[in-house]
């Protein structure tokens, strides 16, 4: 059976997603990557190669997230891509005619714009990353939450209080103030959702034509409290579809398919087991010292990235 | 005696220099009253980090780098040359931090800073060169014949760049006009290397400074623009010639801005409006000390699938 392998690594989490040549999902899996990519990357081909059957070929492998040049070097992916076309190219395949993603994640968030099943605009957080997963996670653990129960809670809020959305600092000593006086968690966790939703949508998407169908994506649309949030500010249907989280993964494996290679480059599921490292050094080359990236497979070098002229990267086998 | 030149903002600005093709001005015209020159180098890591070391947190980008330029000349020189840059021939204002730049040097350093005021309400560029010869006690004949030569070359560089403008705006890849000031479009380090990354995508890469546009006071407006009379001469600069580069087609255009500077908190929503209204795709990055390769690549790579 021909497969095709789309692997996101991001910030926070790590996902796999593994279609058949009918473009249907077999397997997928969403996981913390617990700050360690590589490991992250074993583990979840350790877990897909668990669950498929002995026949499964795998013809493609496609990366995406911010980890994509790490993950794609030490699998031997096919494509490499950016999670914006990922993530534009898998929404697109459940819903054609989608004009709007919203895409938050751990660390990054995006608005995607599409016209005719095609992304015509774009923007990811500039210099500011409040509003998005990783925020959400420390106020949760900060306020003893389950992240889990975070959207949930929000719900239950009939008087959400107002939390300044600028900036997570100022965001977070408002929800202490806010505490400090008395206000219900609920009341506080809904107004956090809502500020998120307000910062969103005038900093990363000002300027954008917001036009529905509306499709929120990422680790944060699992919040249902930022589902209403996004709902209340838009004023518009919010439609989180299946495989929201795992989208990026499907749009890669998606793309790699497309390219139709008779064999692909992936180094086995064995890598599952090998030693993998990454170590750095500082280039003494110029004054601009930079920080060379080297990965190792079972010691022996596979590539190197991290310097500005390419005296390193050319140099990769 | 020696002068040196900060590699960095009023360097790479006209009429004293046309970009990638620079007719080196100030070089050409120190040496010709016989003064030996030392630019400092590319912006570098270190120049860079000594820059905003000693920067006030709220300097935009470029006047840190600027700053790290002049710290690496300290020592190395008799004079540290610094014009403070008030209005052009337009008598159209530069961006306030022009007025200041020698000042700022002179309490940095213990290297004497040479300086002259360009303003051109009150008299001709060669006016102030003059004064700035004299300051050198170089005789009038001498001056003029320095004046003359630098301006030669300058004119050169001009028509070079036009030639290459025209080879560019046909090339068979896709063209990406790059909009920003010209001390960030031609510093690679500053930029982070955006040129490069574009090229590697598959990019014709064209600086919008590079775009030739006719002085003139009564330019015709297109009708597909939409600007006010800009106070500042970069304002006006950049957006004549994003109406001149709408004459051609091309494939997208990507905004560069220098984190906090607030002239182009302004100027952008010009910028946006014209590119947009067009139907030309447009992508904003903000570039300081801080910015990260890998955010950049993936916007990069992002806009050019957009594109095709």
């Amino acid at each position: 059976m021909k497969n095709y392998l789309g692997i996101d690594v991001g910030s926070l989490t790590c996902k796999f997603v593994l279609i058949n040549e009918k473009n249907e999902i077999t397997f997928s899996s969403y996981f913390r990557t617990e700050g360690n990519p590589i490991q992250s990357v074993q583990k979840g081909l350790r877990e897909l190669k668990s669950q498929i059957s002995k026949n499964t070929e795998i013809m493609g492998v496609g990366t995406t997230g911010s980890a994509r040049y790490l993950s794609g070097v030490i699998t031997g992916a096919d494509l490499i891509k950016n999670e914006i076309t990922a993530h534009a190219k898998g929404t697109t395949f459940f819903i054609p005619d989608v004009r709007t993603i919203i895409e938050i994640g751990g660390q990054d968030s995006k608005i995607i714009i599409l016209e005719n099943g095609v992304a015509v605009d774009f923007a990811m957080n500039l210099l500011c990353a409040a509003g998005t997963g990783s925020f959400l996670d420390a106020q949760a653990f900060r306020m003893d939450i389950p992240i889990e129960r975070f959207g949930e809670l929000a719900l239950k809020s009939e008087n959400p209080t107002t939390i300044s959305s600028r900036c997570t600092i100022f965001a977070e000593s408002d929800m202490i103030h806010k505490q400090q006086v008395g206000h219900k968690t609920e009341d506080i966790v809904a107004g956090l959702c809502e500020g998120l939703a307000r910062n969103f949508l005038s900093n990363v998407a000002k300027g954008k034509d917001i036009k529905p169908p509306i499709v929120f994506l990422g680790g944060v649309s699992e919040n249902v409290g930022m589902r209403k949030a996004f709902k209340g500010a838009l004023n518009q249907k919010i439609i989180v579809p299946q495989y929201n989280t795992v989208m990026g993964a499907f749009g890669v494996a998606l793309l790699v398919k497309k390219l139709g290679l008779p064999k692909s480059k992936f180094f086995g599921f064995e890598i599952s087991d090998k030693d993998i490292r990454c170590t750095s050094f500082i280039c003494k080359g110029c004054p601009n010292q930079c920080e060379v990236i080297e990965a190792r497979i079972d010691g022996k070098v596979i590539a190197r990235w991290g310097d500005r002229c390419g005296k390193w990267s050319n140099l990769n086998p | 005696m020696t002068i040196g030149i900060p590699k960095a903002l009023f360097y790479w600005k006209e009429p004293f220099s046309t970009g990638a093709h620079i007719g080196h001005f100030w070089e050409i015209f120190f040496e010709s009253l016989g003064v030996e020159v030392i630019l400092s180098p590319e912006t570098n890591k270190e120049i860079v980090e000594r820059g905003v070391k000693v920067s006030d947190p709220e300097f935009c980008f470029a006047t840190k780098v600027f700053l790290g330029h002049i710290l690496w000349l300290e020592g190395k020189v008799d004079y540290i040359f610094v014009p403070r840059l008030k209005t052009n021939e337009e008598k159209l204002e530069y961006c306030p931090k022009f007025f200041g730049l020698p000042d700022l040097a002179k309490i940095l350093v213990k290297t004497p800073i040479l300086t002259e005021t360009f303003d051109m309400r009150e008299g001709k560029i060669e006016t102030s060169l003059e004064k700035l010869g004299k300051k050198l006690d170089k005789n009038a004949i001498k001056i003029e014949k320095a004046i003359n030569n630098a301006f030669l070359k300058e004119k050169g560089s001009k028509k070079k760049q036009e030639q290459d403008f025209l080879k560019k705006i046909k090339s068979d890849k896709q063209r990406i006009v790059l909009i920003s000031h010209p001390y960030n479009l031609y510093d690679d380090y500053v930029n982070v290397g955006i040129k490069k990354k574009l090229e590697k995508l598959g990019a014709e890469v064209i600086f919008i400074d590079e775009v030739p546009v006719k002085r003139q006071e009564t330019r015709a407006r297109s009708q597909k623009l939409d600007y006010p009379e800009f106070h500042w001469e970069f304002g006006k600069e950049i957006m004549e010639k994003i109406e001149e580069i709408l004459k051609y087609t091309f494939s997208g255009a990507i905004e560069i801005s220098s984190f906090l500077c607030g002239c182009d908190a302004v100027l952008k929503e010009f910028v946006e409006k014209a590119f947009k209204g067009n139907k030309i795709p447009f992508l904003y990055l903000i570039i300081d000390e801080n910015t990260a390769d890998a955010g950049l690549q993936t916007r990069l790579e992002a806009f050019m699938d957009t594109i095709q």
